[in-house]
C-alpha cells in the first residue's frame, strides 16, 4: 500500500516549482483532525505566489520560503482551506478537519450538472449511495421503497433475480411505459424486462413464464455515489422522451475528492426465508368427495388424479395406499400401492424452502490528486435462493478516471461491466413449471421431502407405467401426482431456466474551459448487452414427455452522443446568468433470436439441433434514432430568486414524415424568501416558494406505421406461414405530450431542525399514442391512434424532524415521506368504453374513464337489487361485470428513524401503502382446491352460503340450502367469479433495520475506519388484510399489476455488513 | 494550437447540428421483420389460414368442451364447469378474437390480394374459408357484425365499432358469397398452392363451396324455404359440383408434430379431463337394441372392460364418485387423439343427409322413398369415413370379419336405426347426430335446429335446458359497447351471461 501512496506523492510533486532564491525553510507535518493520522498530498502554498509543495506519505511537507512574512495556504479537496501565517516559525504542523457542509445541498440535476439545492425551481429528492449498501437489495430499485416519496415500487417475488417497478407521481401513459428514464453518468441506461417480449419489451403473462429481471438491476449499488430522483416533468424535462414518467438520476463513485489513494472492502451476508406463506389446512388430504386411494396417481385409483384436498381426514388412524407408499408387489405395479398410515405435515411447504444467502463483496480502489483521479471497483455479488438449486450471481466491474490535460481540458471516462449469470431462475404463474402452484393444487397430506429423490426407482413409476410418456425414453418418475404436475424437485433440478448477461455501459466525455464563463463538452455514451436464456424440460417432463429445449438471445445497443456549450456569468454584483446549448443524437438497436427444439430427439442433450421435430426459429429487430437540440438557463437575482428554463426539440425517426419534429419548453421560478426578505428568525430559518411549468413530448415504438403481414409457424414442409397481425397500424400518429405544473415550498424552522419540502403538481397527458382495443371483428384486436387523457395531480411531503441532539453527541432524526397521487382516466378513444392492459382467469386490468388507473374488472356475484347474494342449490351464481378494484394505491408513506450516537448508527424504516387492491388467484384456487385454513369450514356439517335464494313465489328470501364445503368453495372460488378473490392491498411494513458501529480513530492500524452493522430487509409485514399472500407482488414490472398467483413468496432478509477503509 | 482546438469544435458543432434532421428516418423505421401486403406471398397466407380456423373449430375449449359436451358426445369428469353450462369468459373472448381477427382477417386480406393480383382461385377460396368462419360465429353468438367487420383499414372505412347484422343478413349474404365462390373457382385456371385442405384441386374447393351452401340453406329453412336454391344447385351438378364420396371430405389431415398435430392430441399431453358421454354410450350401445358398431372408434374401453360413457353436467366430485371412479370411464377412443387424426370442417356423410332432409320435406324431388336411401348412403358413409380403422378395432373386440359397408349394413338392421318414413326427422336428426361425433359446434347447432335426439342437462348443469346460444365476448361490451347493447337488445336478450335466447334460425 505504501508503495501506492509514494507514487502518488511523487506525481503530485511533479507539478511544484521547487527552484527559487533559498532564504529559508519550512516543515512541518499535517494531520487529520478525525482519526489523528497523516494526510498525504495535501497542497501547500505560500500564498500569492506560485511556490509550493504537496506532503509526502508521512503528511511532512518542506518548503523554501522567502526570507520574511508569507501566509501559508493548506488545501486538499473534501479538507477546509485553511492558511497561517508564517511569522518567525520554521516549523509549522497542521490540523485539517473535514469541510463543514453547506446546509444548503448541492444536487445533481438533468444533464448532471449540480446545483444548488436553494436554487431549484422543481422537487427532486437524492438518496446517497451508503443508504444503499449495507442493508443491500439484490434489485436496486427495491433500494429506493420507503424513501422517495411519489415513488410506488413494487418487487414482484422473492424468486432470485425478480424484476421490480418504479412508477413516479401515477401512471402517465395508458398502453405504454409507465416507469422513469433511468440515466447513469448522464447515460440512458435500458431498464427492459429481459427475456421479454421482443415487440413491447414486457413480458409478465400470468400462465407460466420465468422473471429474468430488469435492466436497472444491472447497477451495482456499491459504485452509486448518489441517486437524484427526477420526479416530474418539470425536473426532467431536458431528458426529452422517456422522461416524461421522471428520471432517475445515478451518478457513480469517482475518485474526486479523495485524499491520496484509498481502499476500501465490505462484505455483506444476508440470509433470506420466506416473508410470508399460506396458512394451510392439515386436517383433511387428497381426494374428493371425502375419498381417496392411491393406485396409479392418474385417476386409476379413487381420485388419485385429483391434485386438490377434498379427501379423508387426516391423523384419525386411517390407513390409505399413498405415493410412497411400498408397492404390493414390487415387480407388477398394478396391483397398486400397501396402505400406509394417512396423516398430516404440516409443514410440508415451509420445509420445502431453503434459506437464502446472498453475499456481496466488494473492492474498490481510489486515488488522485488535483489534476487526476480515478476509481476502480469490483464487486462480486452471488445468491441463492428459497427454491432449491436457484441462483443468481452478478460480476460488476467500475473503471472511471478524470484528468485535467491542461488547465483547460479535461478527459474523462467511466465503464462499467456486468456479468449477470443464473443456472436456474425459477418460473412462475399458472404452470405446471412452477413449483409454488403446487401448493395451491396439493394433498395436504403429502410428505415433499420424499419427493426429493424424484427418480426413486424403488416407489416410482417406470416412464413405461405412465401413458402419457412417450415410448421409447427410459426413466422413472416418482410423483404425488402423474396428471398435472412435475415432482417439484425434478422441475428445479432438471428443468432448468438460465441466464447469462454481459453488459457494458459508460461514456468518455471531453470538456474544454474557453474562458471561466465559456466551457463545452462532447460526450458520447453506451449501453450494450447481450442476454442469454435458455430453456429445458427434461424428458418425462409433464408438459413435454420427450423434453424440450429452447434459447433466446437478445442484444440491445443504445448509443447517445450529445454536446453542451455552457455559459455562465455573473453580471454585477446581483445577476448570475447561466445559458446552455447542447444537441443529443440516439440511436437505438434491439435484436431478439430465438429457437427451440420443441420434442428433443435424444433425452438428456439440450441443443437446438437435437430435435424430433422441426426447429421453430424466429427473430426481430428493431431500429430507432432520434435526434435532439436543446437550450436550458438560469437568471439568479442576488442567489435568492431563480429564473430557469428550458426547451427540447425532437425528431424521431418512429413517427410519420411532417410528425416527426417536436418541441417543448418549460420554465421555472423560484424565491428564496427568508433572504428577499431579510428574515433573521430563530424559529424560521429559511423558506423557499416555488413553482414551475413544464411539457414534455415523446414519440412511440417503431414500425408502427405502415402495415405488414408475420410469419406464423410452418406446416410440414410449408416452412413458414402468413398472417395479419392483430394490431393495426397508423400513418398518421403524432407525437404525445405530458403538461405539468408544480408548486412548491421549501421551509426549515429552528436552525434547521425542522425541514419540511411540500409539492403539489398536477399534470395531464394527452392525445396519448396508444393501441386502443378495438373490436375483433373489424379484423384487428388493436389499432394504434392518438387518444386519451389522463390526470394526476398530487401532494408530496418530506419532513425532517431532529427532536433530539445533545452536546454528548446523541442524534435523533426521523425522516417522514408521504404521498397521495390522484390518477384519473378522462377519457380514452371514441367508442372506447374500456381499455384492458391485460386479464388473468377473466379478470381484466383496464384503464375505464373516470376511474384510476388500473381497474380490476371482473364478475361478481349475482345479487339481489339491494347487493345480496343469490343463492341457487345453495351456492352462488356468477353476475355482471363490475369494477371490483383497483390496483393504484390512495397514499404511500414512508418514516426512517435514525439514532447516532458516537460511532453507533441505528435506522429503521417503515413502509406505507393505503389502498389499492389485488387479485389473488391463490385464494381462488386454495380454496377450489381445499388446502388453505378456511376451507375447514363446514368440512363435516356443510355450509349455509350467505345471501338469499329465490323462493317458489319469486321473492328472495334467506339462503338455508346446506351443501357441502366442497360444493361451495368450487362454487364460490371458481376462476370465472372474481369478486371473491379481490383484496385491499394495502400494507405497513418494517422494510429495513440497521445498526451499526464505526471504528474510526484506529491509531496505527492500516484502517482508516472500520464499519460493523448488523441488517434486515423486509423484516414483518406489519398490516395487511389480503389472505395468505404478501400483497406487494406481481408477475413482472408491466402496466399490468395488481394480479397474484404462486408467485414465491417475498423473502424477509437479516444479516450483517463489514467495511473496511484504508 | 488553441486556435486549432476552437476550429474544431466549431466543425464539429456544424456537423451535429447538421445531422440533427430526419435524414434516413425512413429507412429507419421500415419493419425488417415482416413484409408488406405487397410482398405477401398469398399460398403462405392461405395455409396458415386454413391450420387457425381449423385449430378453432376443433379446440379443446370451444369444440370439444362447448361443442361435443354441450351436444353429449364427450362429458368432463375434471374441472367439470363447462360441461356444467360455465363456460371461460376467456374461451368466448379467443373464440371471437380468433375467427374475426386472425382467421377472418387473413382470409379477408387474401381475397383482396387476389383481387389485386387477378387470382380467381385464391378469391374463390377466401370466401369460401370466409363462409365458413362467418357461419360459425353466427351459429354461435346470433347477430354478428358481417357487412361492416374486417372493415379497421382506412381503405376500407376505418371502421373499428362494427354494427351488427342480423343474423339473417349474415346468411343471405354468406349464399351469395358463396354462389360467387364457386363462379370464381375454375379447375382450368391459374393454381393455387399452400392449400393445405385440398392441396390445390380447384374442383373439390368448388364441392365445397356447393356442399357448404346446401348446409346454410337447410340450417335456415325453417325461416326460408331452400327448395329453388337447392334444387338449382341439384339439377345442375355440371355447374354446381357437390361431394360425390369421402374423398371430398374438407378436413384438415393434420400432421404428427406439434405444432400441426390434432388440437386434442396435444391436449391430451397433459389433460385427462374428458370421457365419452353416457348419452352416446347409451344411444349406440348400452340402451340400444342393437349395436351401432362406430361405439368401437368412438370410445376406448373402459377400466371395467366395457363401452362405459358419463353423464355429462356432474360436479369434480360427483364425475370421480361416479360408478366407483369416474375416471375410469371410457376415454374419447384413441382414433380422435392421435397427432394426425384428421380435423373434419364438412363431410360427404353431412351432404347425404343434407339431401335425405331435402328429400324428406319435398325440397328435391323423391320423397321419402329417396329419403331413405340417402339415409342409407350417409351412414355407409360414415361408416367408410372410419373405414379400416372401425373394421380392425371390430375385429379386435368381436372378430366380426366384416367390411365397413357390411358393419354398416348389419348396423341398418336394427329396427331403432332402420329407414321409417313415419320416423324420418327423428332419425335424421338421430343419425346426423352420430354422424357428427367430434364436430361438436356443427352437431350442436343441427341438434338445436332439429331437437334430435332429446337431450337433457346433467344433474348438476346450472341451467335446465341445454344452451341454444354462447353469450358475446366480455371483449366487445368493453370495445363495442354500443352495438354490443343493441344488438342484444334486438335479440331480445338481456342478461351478459345469456345461454338460452335461441338464434334466428332455431325456431323450435
Amino acid at each position: 500500500m505504501k508503495r501506492f501512496l509514494l507514487l502518488f506523492a511523487v506525481t503530485g510533486s511533479f507539478f511544484v516549482n521547487a527552484v527559487f532564491a533559498q532564504e529559508r525553510t519550512i516543515s512541518g507535518t499535517v494531520t487529520a483532525e478525525d482519526n489523528g493520522s497523516a494526510v498525504p498530498g495535501v497542497n501547500v502554498i505560500l500564498k500569492g505566489t506560485t511556490i509550493g509543495t504537496v506532503t509526502d506519505i508521512d503528511g511532512k511537507y518542506k518548503l523554501a520560503v522567502p526570507a520574511e512574512g508569507g501566509t501559508l495556504v493548506f488545501s486538499f479537496i473534501g479538507l477546509a482551506t485553511e492558511e497561517v501565517e508564517i511569522g518567525g516559525r520554521s516549523v509549522i504542523d497542521m490540523v485539517m478537519t473535514a469541510e463543514i457542509k453547506e446546509l444548503s445541498e448541492i444536487i445533481v440535476t438533468a444533464i448532471g450538472i449540480s446545483r444548488d439545492e436553494k436554487a431549484l425551481g422543481y422537487s427532486i429528492q437524492q438518496v446517497q449511495g451508503d443508504e444503499i449498501t449495507k442493508a443491500r437489495e439484490a434489485n436496486i430499485v427495491n433500494a429506493m421503497q420507503g424513501r422517495i416519496a411519489g415513488a410506488i415500487i413494487t418487487n414482484t417475488s422473492g424468486a432470485v433475480g425478480a424484476s421490480s417497478r418504479v412508477v413516479l407521481r401515477g401512471a402517465n401513459s395508458i398502453s405504454g411505459n409507465n416507469q422513469p428514464l433511468f440515466v447513469v453518468d448522464g447515460i440512458p441506461i435500458s431498464n427492459r424486462l429481459f427475456g421479454g417480449n421482443p415487440t413491447s419489451g414486457d413480458g409478465g403473462g400470468g400462465y407460466g413464464d420465468v422473471n429474468y429481471g430488469n435492466g436497472a438491476a444491472d447497477i451495482n449499488p456499491d459504485d452509486v455515489e448518489s441517486i437524484s430522483v427526477l420526479k416530474g416533468p418539470n425536473a426532467a424535462a431536458l431528458y426529452g422522451s422517456r422522461a416524461s414518467n421522471g428520471v432517475i438520476l445515478i451518478t457513480t463513485k469517482s475518485g474526486k475528492g479523495k485524499k491520496g489513494v484509498g481502499v476500501s472492502i465490505s462484505n455483506t451476508m444476508t440470509f433470506e426465508s420466506p416473508l410470508k406463506t399460506p396458512d394451510w389446512q392439515n386436517k383433511y388430504g387428497q381426494g374428493s368427495g371425502g375419498e381417496f386411494e392411491f393406485v396409479d396417481g392418474q385417476g386409476g385409483g379413487t381420485n388419485d388424479g385429483v391434485d386438490e384436498s377434498w379427501g379423508p381426514q387426516l391423523n384419525i388412524g386411517l390407513m390409505i395406499p399413498q405415493f410412497n407408499s411400498p408397492w404390493v408387489d414390487q415387480n407388477d405395479h398394478s396391483l397398486g400401492k400397501q396402505p400406509t398410515p394417512w396423516v398430516s405435515n404440516p409443514d410440508n411447504w415451509d420445509n420445502f424452502y431453503e434459506t437464502g444467502v446472498t453475499s456481496t463483496t466488494n473492492v474498490s480502489l481510489t486515488g488522485g490528486d488535483d489534476k487526476t483521479s480515478f476509481r476502480g471497483s469490483y464487486t462480486y455479488f452471488d445468491q441463492k435462493g428459497l427454491e432449491p438449486n436457484t441462483f443468481y450471481k452478478r460480476n460488476n466491474l467500475s473503471v472511471s478516471g478524470s484528468s485535467d490535460l491542461t488547465d483547460k481540458l479535461n478527459l474523462s471516462a467511466v465503464a462499467n461491466y456486468v456479468n449477470a449469470s443464473s443456472d436456474n431462475i425459477p418460473g412462475y404463474g399458472y404452470s405446471a413449471q412452477n413449483v409454488m402452484q403446487q401448493q395451491t393444487w396439493f394433498g395436504r397430506q403429502v410428505d415433499v421431502a420424499a419427493l426429493k429423490d424424484y427418480t426413486n426407482s424403488t416407489l416410482g413409476h417406470p416412464f413405461s407405467d405412465i401413458g402419457l410418456i412417450p415410448e421409447g425414453i427410459g426413466g422413472t418418475k416418482f410423483n404425488w401426482n402423474y396428471n398435472y404436475h412435475n415432482n417439484p424437485y425434478f422441475t428445479l433440478y432438471e428443468n432448468l431456466n438460465t441466464l447469462d448477461r454481459s453488459r457494458i455501459f459508460g461514456n468518455a466525455k471531453v470538456a474544454y474551459e474557453f474562458t471561466d464563463w465559456l466551457s463545452l463538452f462532447v460526450r458520447s455514451g453506451l449501453d450494450y448487452y447481450s442476454n442469454t436464456n435458455t430453456q429445458r424440460l427434461a424428458a418425462g417432463d409433464v408438459d413435454n414427455g420427450y423434453g424440450q429445449y429452447s434459447e433466446r438471445v437478445e442484444i440491445f445497443k443504445e448509443q447517445n452522443t450529445d454536446f453542451l456549450l455552457a455559459f455562465h456569468k455573473k453580471i454585477g454584483t446581483e445577476l448570475d446568468l447561466s445559458l446552455n446549448a447542447g444537441g443529443n443524437r440516439m440511436d437505438q438497436n434491439f435484436q431478439v433470436s430465438s429457437s427451440s427444439a420443441d420434442e428433443l430427439a435424444i433425452p438428456g442433450v439440450y441443443t437446438i439441433s437435437n430435435s424430433r421435430v422441426a426447429i421453430v426459429a424466429s427473430s426481430d429487430h428493431q431500429t430507432k434514432r432520434i435526434n435532439s437540440l436543446y437550450f436550458f438557463g438560469s437568471l439568479g437575482w442576488n442567489n435568492s430568486l431563480f429564473l430557469d428554463f428550458t426547451g427540447r426539440n425532437d425528431w424521431s425517426s418512429t413517427l410519420p414524415e411532417g410528425e416527426n419534429s417536436y418541441f417543448y419548453p418549460s420554465v421555472t421560478l423560484s424565491a428564496v424568501l427568508t433572504d428577499l426578505l431579510n428574515v433573521e428568525s430563530d424559529v424560521l430559518s429559511f423558506a423557499k416558494v416555488r413553482g414551475g411549468w413544464a411539457k414534455v413530448g415523446s414519440d412511440t415504438d417503431p414500425y408502427q406505421l405502415f402495415p405488414s403481414l408475420s410469419f406464423g409457424a410452418p406446416w410440414g414442409t410449408i416452412s413458414s406461414t402468413l398472417g395479419v397481425p392483430n394490431d393495426q397500424p397508423n400513418d398518421q400518429l403524432k407525437p404525445q405530450f405530458v403538461t405539468s405544473i408544480e408548486v412548491g415550498a421549501n421551509l426549515r424552522f429552528f436552525q434547521d431542525r425542522i425541514t419540511l419540502d411540500a409539492t403539489y403538481y398536477s399534470g395531464v397527458a394527452e392525445n396519448q399514442i396508444i393501441s386502443v382495443p378495438i373490436s375483433a371483428a373489424s379484423g384487428y384486436t388493436s389499432k394504434w391512434i392518438n387518444a386519451g387523457e389522463m390526470t394526476n395531480k398530487g401532494i408530496e411531503i418530506m419532513l425532517g424532524v431532529n427532536p433530539v441532539r445533545t452536546t454528548s453527541g446523541f442524534t435523533w432524526d426521523i425522516d417522514f415521506n408521504w404521498a397521495k397521487n390522484t390518477n384519473k382516466v378522462v377519457e380514452l378513444a371514441p367508442g372506447i368504453e374500456r381499455y384492458v392492459l391485460g386479464s388473468y382467469w377473466g379478470l381484466q386490468v383496464m384503464a375505464i374513464p373516470g376511474e384510476p388507473y388500473g381497474s380490476l374488472y371482473g364478475y361478481d356475484f349475482l345479487r339481489t337489487p339491494g347487493g345480496e347474494i343469490i343463492n341457487d342449490g345453495g351456492v352462488p351464481q356468477q353476475g355482471n361485470l363490475s369494477i371490483l378494484g383497483n390496483y393504484t394505491p390512495d397514499w404511500i408513506g414512508g418514516m426512517n428513524n435514525r439514532f447516532t450516537f458516537k460511532g453507533f448508527d441505528f435506522n429503521f424504516l417503515i413502509d406505507m401503502r393505503q389502498g389499492g387492491d389485488i387479485y389473488s388467484v391463490t385464494t381462488t384456487w386454495g380454496r377450489y382446491a381445499g388446502v388453505l385454513e378456511e376451507t375447514l369450514i363446514g368440512r363435516e356439517g356443510g355450509i349455509v352460503g350467505p345471501g338469499v335464494k329465490e323462493a317458489s313465489d319469486g321473492t328472495y328470501v334467506a339462503n338455508d340450502v346446506v351443501v357441502s364445503a366442497e360444493e361451495y368453495n368450487k362454487a364460490a372460488y371458481v376462476n370465472s367469479l372474481h369478486y371473491s378473490s379481490v383484496f385491499d392491498a394495502g400494507f405497513i411494513k418494517l422494510r429495513e433495520v440497521k445498526f451499526g458501529y464505526t471504528f474510526s480513530k484506529l491509531g496505527n492500524t492500516p484502517f482508516r475506519s472500520i464499519n460493523l452493522s448488523v441488517v434486515g430487509r423486509n423484516l414483518a409485514i406489519l398490516k395487511s388484510t389480503a389472505p395468505h399472500i404478501d400483497p406487494e407482488s406481481s408477475f413482472s414490472n408491466t402496466n399490468i399489476q395488481g394480479l397474484e398467483y404462486g408467485q414465491l413468496p417475498s423473502a424477509r432478509s437479516i444479516g450483517f455488513n463489514i467495511g473496511l477503509t484504508f | 494550437m488553441k486556435n486549432l482546438i476552437n476550429k474544431s469544435w466549431a466543425i464539429f458543432l456544424g456537423v451535429v447540428i447538421l445531422v440533427s434532421c430526419t435524414k434516413n428516418f425512413e429507412e429507419i423505421n421500415k419493419d425488417p421483420n415482416s413484409p408488406s401486403v405487397d410482398l405477401a406471398a398469398p399460398d403462405m397466407l392461405l395455409a396458415n389460414a386454413i391450420e387457425t380456423m381449423t385449430d378453432r373449430v376443433h379446440e379443446t375449449f370451444l369444440g370439444e368442451e362447448m361443442g361435443n359436451c354441450w351436444v353429449q358426445h364427450e362429458a368432463k369428469v375434471q374441472y367439470t364447469d363447462e360441461d356444467r353450462y360455465i363456460p371461460r369468459v376467456t374461451v368466448i373472448n379467443n373464440t371471437w378474437t380468433s375467427f374475426f381477427a386472425s382467421s377472418g382477417q387473413d382470409v379477408v386480406t387474401l381475397y383482396k390480394i387476389g383481387v389485386d393480383r387477378d387470382m380467381p382461385n385464391y378469391q374463390g377460396v377466401a370466401l369460401v374459408l370466409k363462409a365458413y368462419i362467418s357461419s360459425v360465429l353466427t351459429d354461435l353468438f346470433g347477430d354478428i357484425p358481417y357487412t361492416e367487420a374486417w372493415s379497421a383499414a382506412a381503405e376500407d372505412g376505418g371502421v373499428v365499432s362494427p354494427a351488427y347484422d342480423s343474423q339473417q343478413e349474415v346468411y343471405t349474404d354468406l349464399i351469395s358469397i358463396l354462389e360467387q365462390a364457386n363462379t370464381l373457382l375454375d379447375p382450368d385456371g391459374q393454381p393455387i398452392s399452400g392449400d393445405i385442405l385440398y392441396n390445390g384441386d380447384i374442383l373439390k374447393w368448388k364441392k365445397f363451396a356447393n356442399s357448404l351452401k346446401m348446409r346454410l340453406l337447410i340450417r335456415i329453412s325453417d325461416r326460408q324455404d331452400p327448395s329453388s336454391a337447392i334444387q338449382t344447385m341439384v339439377n345442375d351438378p355440371g355447374t354446381y359440383p357437390m361431394f360425390e364420396s369421402n374423398d371430398d371430405d374438407a378436413q384438415l389431415n393434420y400432421l404428427g408434430a406439434a405444432p400441426n398435430n390434432n388440437p386434442r392430441h396435444e391436449n391430451r399431453k397433459t389433460r385427462d379431463d374428458h370421457r365419452v358421454s353416457k348419452t352416446i354410450t347409451d344411444f349406440m350401445w348400452t340402451q340400444s337394441s342393437y349395436v351401432d358398431w362406430r361405439i368401437c372408434v368412438f370410445a376406448d374401453l373402459s377400466a371395467n372392460g366395457d363401452f362405459e360413457g358419463i353423464p355429462n353436467g356432474l360436479t369434480s366430485a360427483e364425475a370421480a364418485d361416479y360408478n366407483g371412479g369416474g375416471l375410469k370411464m371410457s376415454k374419447i377412443g384413441s382414433y380422435f387423439s392421435q397427432a394426425t387424426t384428421p380435423g373434419v370442417l364438412m363431410s360427404y356423410s353431412e351432404v347425404l343427409f343434407c339431401y335425405a332432409e331435402a328429400a324428406f320435406k319435398g325440397w328435391i324431388p323423391g320423397g321419402a322413398t329417396a329419403a331413405g336411401t340417402y339415409y342409407e348412403q350417409a351412414i355407409h358413409a360414415n361408416y367408410n369415413h372410419y373405414g379400416q380403422d372401425l373394421v380392425d378395432i371390430v375385429d379386435a373386440y368381436f372378430s366380426m370379419g366384416m367390411t365397413a359397408d357390411e358393419l354398416a349394413d348389419d348396423f341398418l338392421v336394427n329396427e331403432d336405426h332402420a329407414w321409417n318414413d313415419a320416423e324420418g326427422i327423428r332419425l335424421i336428426g338421430e343419425e346426423k347426430w352420430i354422424t357428427l361425433f367430434d364436430q361438436g359446434l356443427e352437431a350442436w347447432a343441427e341438434w338445436r335446429r332439429l331437437d334430435y335426439p332429446v337431450l337433457v342437462p346433467g344433474p348438476s348443469a346450472v341451467l335446465s335446458e341445454v344452451p341454444k346460444r354462447v353469450y358475446y365476448p366480455s371483449d366487445e361490451s368493453a370495445r363495442n359497447g354500443t352495438n354490443w347493447a343493441a344488438a342484444k337488445s334486438a335479440q331480445g336478450i338481456t342478461s351478459d351471461s345469456d345461454l338460452l335466447t335461441k338464434v334466428w334460425w332455431d325456431v323450435n
